[in-house]
């Protein structure tokens, strides 16, 4: 007995297969188009940067959510007043928790510790391909935060 | 014996045997496609985290994969196009597998992502589970295909 597969068969299995996710691409970014929660098609890898003394004014104004990138443990022991965490090293389990709430335009800085530190500007990047509009970095925030005596808890 | 083996064959090509595995697999596909569906950026985010994708791709594969599981499970479960469809589900099974044992063995601690967006770790069992599901695609692939051919 000869086991062979009819290349009749297999054309049209090719063909029913791409014309299911044709449609399926078809459905998916209409729906995407439509609803509020939609992930901008392309995401973009931008790091946007913010200088120290804006970020001071935008938190004295309650203009900004900081978002801490260090690890739990370093958030736990000191943090910017009001910051939330949300360690990139761990960014899948905390990340629904972190952003809850906050708007998709609502500025947001991001910053671990250390000039060189690439956690917060990893999580930026994140961030706005997750589509949050307005993340930015400051740059070795926790060490110039704490150098100026600016609130902590 | 060629009588036990003939009824074994006959078993395994029995029509209510692979209606019922493509209804397992069918709802598996539904199933696992609802939570992705309703939060997107979580399950981008789940993506992002396997570092398989470069960035540019990560948001496209987050807003189509779902829907074409929903769809290939909802074609599955009614027959329609049921070549395609069991060409898809087994493609997805093999690239779903690859994609948790190459993020294993580079020692990624991330979600699975495979049926919700809730937290959880990748492990051993994840790979198991996929290769149960794995092989019941494959036998719906045989039935499929090699029982039309033998037809033909």
């Amino acid at each position: 007995m000869k086991i062979f597969v009819n290349s009749k068969i297999l054309i049209k299995s090719f063909w029913q297969s791409s014309a299911i996710v044709f449609i399926s691409i078809v459905i998916a970014f209409a729906v995407n188009s439509i609803r509020k929660e939609g992930l901008p098609v392309i995401a973009k890898n931008n790091n946007s940067f913010i200088s120290f003394s804006d970020a001071q004014k935008f938190f004295f104004e309650q203009k900004a959510i900081f978002i801490d990138a260090r690890s739990n443990e370093d958030y736990q022991n000191n943090h910017i007043k009001g910051a939330k965490s949300l360690p990139w090293e761990e960014v899948d389990k905390y990340f629904l928790k972190a952003t809850e709430g906050i708007k998709s335009d609502e500025l947001i800085i991001t910053y671990c510790d250390g000039a060189t530190c690439n956690l917060s500007k990893e999580l930026s990047a994140f961030l706005i391909n997750m589509g949050f509009k307005n993340v930015k970095v400051l740059i070795n925030g926790w060490s110039i935060w704490k150098q100026n005596n600016l609130p902590v808890e | 014996m060629d009588g036990v083996s003939g009824n074994k064959i006959i078993y395994l090509w029995n029509k209510k045997t692979i209606l019922a595995v493509r209804f397992i697999l069918g709802i598996l596909f539904i199933y696992a496609s609802i939570d992705k569906i309703i939060h997107p950026k979580a399950f981008a985010q789940i993506v992002y985290n396997y570092q398989i994708l470069p960035d540019i791709l990560v948001n496209i594969l987050a807003i189509i994969l779902p829907w074409i599981e929903i769809i290939t499970g909802i074609f599955l479960i009614l027959g329609i196009w049921i070549h395609g469809a069991v060409l898809i589900i087994n493609l997805l099974f093999l690239t779903f597998i690859i994609a948790i044992i190459s993020s294993l063995a580079r020692g990624l601690d991330i979600n699975c992502g495979c049926f919700n967006t809730k937290k959880g770790s990748i492990s051993l069992f994840d790979i198991l589970r996929d290769l149960s599901f794995f092989s019941l695609s494959i036998y719906l692939f045989f039935v499929t295909f090699l029982n039309d051919s033998l037809r033909k």
